[in-house]
């Protein structure tokens, strides 16, 4: 028996398993982009509007979040799409490479099944060897689409630019999702074995911002998106960066599957270090126990709300002109009489900023249920808390933690512009309109609140009501749907600070639907069976 | 006698389904109480009831006087539980589940936590998602045990536990009964129930079907008889009491209803018994024979 028995049985179930979240994941990414690029044509029909967006580039700021800046002379809508796009694309197959290798091999590991399908006939790496190949597999799918689909949705992009876009793309894929199989290998949790991956992703990102921000190659080098890039697709395609992608994904392989053949099921290579024997004073009540369960996941979002604040103060002026002469993109913006195109602009950031904080709470709400389920509630409740004070710390966490996520995105989106702008008043401005989104955000913790005591099985509605409101938000106003739709929606009782002028009313009643539902919630989860 | 837990008439229906029909259950103080059935016949359901984590659809529950429904966090306080799947925290390293646990438990000894973490052998730096379901057991047990409360409920404690940890286990609850506590202990593994309870109840498809201290039931079961005769006693397997006959030569087993004792004995006599053993069924044998017993053998 090889070290690799059994692996194209374990290959066969994993498709099986991952065929729905997959596939899910391909034609997202894949279709998705496909689609966005299909109004290119019609926004920017002259060679002039094309040369227009490729002043965007000039801004630094534009520049670390979009691509390197190749064929910026000649700006066809290839380069555009490649310097514009590639980048997110890239990142998107990376992190669905990281969690599919996870979800595949450190995560069966801790729970504990690896340990049945390798005390089978398989062999010490096939686990590792199986989802490898997937995840190549993945990739490659990927490509194909984006290679067979480009030319075909714009005309006159060539076969050898969308081929050296395709292959750059599974390039950056492949590679993230074959360092996650040696971090999986080396990390003892599947926790670890992607935040690790996608630390690593993140510091790709920023080593070509800054290469390509400050033009230095060897910043580039340094990241597998900026080798992808450095194949210029649609402008003059290099195909020698496959060699850095072949040679770094069989480097990788190879040591992730040596690691693999040395280590013990369910060992790491970095030990887990052992904890403190005692729970300190803040642990043993009841708000700082969920407090300290919540603080990565608070952490994270926050991480997001800052750099997603701090981006748009940074490129709210230079965006706000390519605003002014970009009759499409108006649509999406909040519209009022008498408001500059930056308020316009800031309303509608803000919007999006509610759904973000939106997401955090609902993620809070959400996993009280998920405790309840695991029986990880019901030790809690047995201890004599009462239920509604069980639900409580859930409510405070989400409330005031989504509050912070506000306050943090107003802070960055404030001090940027108003420094930008050298106005006080502005800064204030934006501030204030981050922070005004409160109650809408709040009234998905009040629904979920309800739902929790009313009907727990339907707790997951919450997410499907989020999802179809920040849909409509964002897709809405193209649309046009009938207004009572978007009407109906809690973000579009806030008024569109800064466009449009704040009001008490809005809030209010905002707010007393929240503290109704939350009310409603508390009473009647005393009422009902525990889910078990 | 001081009642702590009274049961009266308890139904529990999940939709049309009747997980609980008609249970009735006392514990008085100082009592340890076996609570016997196999997975799914609604132990878990009747101590979830009791603890007022679902809530009853028929019938009377009372814990200490309260009803246990709308008293349940005053009936927490005076009461240590230990569930049958332990799920903690997988971030927090064991001794710190400890601790969240017996401090918002309130009356909480720390004395009796350390040694009982030595005593069961755990690691409390460990963080709980390494441990194995049986450390994780241990992690409720603890806490339990540490906990200052009047009654003990454990529903399946040892079913992860290796058997030095089953029987430190069984020592633990040995001194809660010396201290004159009330114990509910749901189990399955019947030695263990044998060993320590006073009382025990045999639940089957939602209903008690059995229930009686351990003499009782055996009195109203079956002796098992191993018995070697001269001659051959063949026309007993024809009694009606007369249940499992195995022959072997001149030996025979087999198992007789208490009311039939004293005929077979005559019968076994006059037939020249050369050697005769006989006992009372083990609790496994009571058990077993109102679970497998097939339409006409039911007891």
């Amino acid at each position: 028996m090889s070290v690799f028995t059994g692996t194209g049985t374990l290959f066969r179930i994993m498709i099986r398993k991952e065929r729905v979240r997959l596939s899910i994941w391909i034609v997202s990414i894949s279709v998705l982009f496909l689609l966005s690029i299909l109004s290119f044509p019609e926004t920017y029909p002259t060679q002039e509007d094309r040369q227009g967006r490729a002043l965007l580039l000039e801004s630094p700021a534009l520049r670390a979040m979009a691509g390197p800046g190749y064929g910026i002379e000649n700006y066809t809508f290839g380069a555009m799409i490649t310097n514009e796009m590639f980048l997110y694309v890239a990142v998107a197959a990376a992190f669905m490479s990281i969690f599919m290798i996870v979800r595949n091999t450190r995560a069966e590991e801790e729970s504990g099944l690896s340990e049945l399908v390798k005390a089978g006939a398989v062999g010490r790496v096939s686990m590792s060897a199986a989802a490898f190949l997937l995840m190549v597999l993945s990739n490659l799918f990927i490509a194909v689409i984006i290679i067979i689909g480009m030319p075909y949705t714009i005309e006159g992009l060539s076969w050898e630019g969308a081929s050296a876009f395709g292959i750059g793309v599974a390039g950056v894929g492949i590679m993230f999702g074959t360092i996650s199989l040696l971090m999986a290998q080396v990390s003892e949790s599947a926790g670890a074995a992607s935040g690790i991956s996608s630390a690593l992703l993140g510091l790709a990102f920023l080593f070509r911002a800054v290469g390509d921000v400050a033009s230095v190659d060897a910043w580039r080098w340094l990241s597998p998106i900026g080798w992808g890039q450095a194949m210029r697709a649609f402008v003059d395609e290099r195909w020698w960066p496959l060699g850095l992608f072949g040679g770094g994904i069989i480097l990788l392989a190879v040591a992730a599957i040596y690691v693999d053949y040395r280590r013990d099921d369910g060992a790491g290579v970095l030990r887990v270090q052992g904890g403190k024997a005692r729970a300190g004073g803040g642990l043993t009540h009841l708000l700082g126990l969920q407090s300290f369960l919540f603080r990565w996941v608070f952490l994270s979002w926050a991480a997001g709300a800052a750099l997603y604040g701090v981006a748009m103060g940074a490129i709210s002026e230079e965006a706000a002109d390519f605003f002014a002469d970009n009759p499409i993109g108006e649509d999406f913006l909040v519209q009022a009489e008498g408001a500059t195109l930056a308020e316009s602009l800031f309303a509608t950031y803000m919007a999006f900023l509610a759904m973000l904080a939106a997401g955090y709470a609902l993620q809070v709400m959400t996993k009280m249920l998920r405790e309840e389920k695991s029986g990880r509630g019901e030790i809690l409740l047995v201890q004599s808390v009462p239920r509604p004070r069980w639900m409580l710390d859930y409510l405070l966490i989400s409330c005031v933690g989504s509050f912070m996520l506000l306050v943090i995105s107003g802070i960055g989106a404030g001090a940027l512009y108003g420094y930008y702008t050298d106005s006080a008043d502005g800064a204030w401005k934006v501030f204030f309109a981050a922070i005004a989104q409160t109650p809408a955000v709040w009234v998905f913790v009040g629904l979920a609140a309800l739902l929790m005591g009313l009907w727990p099985k339907a707790l997951s509605l919450v997410w499907l009501v989020y999802t179809a409101f920040t849909l409509i938000g964002l897709i809405g106003p193209l649309l046009q749907l009938p207004e009572w739709v978007s009407d109906i929606s809690p973000y579009a009782q806030i008024p569109g600070v800064p466009a449009e002028e704040w009001t008490v009313w809005s809030t209010v009643i905002l707010l007393a639907v929240f503290a109704v539902f939350t009310v409603v919630g508390m009473y009647t989860i005393r009422k009902r069976d525990l889910v078990i | 006698m001081n009642e702590l837990v009274k049961l009266e008439g308890v139904s529990k229906y999940f939709g049309k389904h009747a997980a609980l029909e008609h249970v009735d259950l006392t514990i008085q103080n100082g009592e340890t109480i076996g609570f016997l059935g196999p997975n799914g016949s609604g132990k878990s359901t009747t101590i979830r009831v009791m603890l007022g984590l679902l809530k009853k659809s028929g019938g009377e529950v009372k814990l200490f006087g309260k009803d246990a429904w709308t008293g349940a966090v005053d009936i927490h306080k005076r009461v240590a539980y230990v569930p049958g799947d332990v799920n903690v925290w997988p971030n927090l390293t064991g001794g710190q589940v400890i601790d969240v646990l017996g401090k918002l438990h309130g009356k909480f000894n720390e004395e009796k936590r350390q040694q009982l973490i030595e005593r069961f052998q755990l690691d409390p730096r460990k963080k709980s998602k390494t441990y194995s379901k049986g450390n994780r057991q241990k992690l409720a047990l603890i806490t339990a045990f540490a906990s200052e409360a009047d009654l003990y409920i454990f529903d399946e404690p040892t079913s992860g536990l290796d058997p030095l940890m089953a029987s430190i286990f069984r020592e633990c609850v040995r001194e809660l009964k010396h201290e004159g506590k009330a114990v509910l202990l749901s189990s399955h593994i019947l030695a263990e129930v044998e060993e320590l309870c006073d009382r025990v109840s045999i639940i089957k498809e939602g209903k008690i079907i059995e229930s009686g201290t351990l003499e009782e039931l055996r009195h109203l079961t079956r002796i098992s008889i191993t018995a070697e005769t001269k001659e051959t006693v063949a026309s007993l397997v024809e009694r009606s009491d007369v249940h499992q006959w195995e022959a072997d030569g001149s030996k025979v087993h087999f198992y007789v209803d208490v009311e039939g004792l004293a005929p077979v004995m005559q019968k076994l006599a006059a037939a020249g018994v050369v050697s005769l053993e006989s006992r009372p069924p083990t609790l496994e044998e009571i058990f077993l024979r109102h679970y497998e017993s097939k339409a006409g053998e039911a007891g």
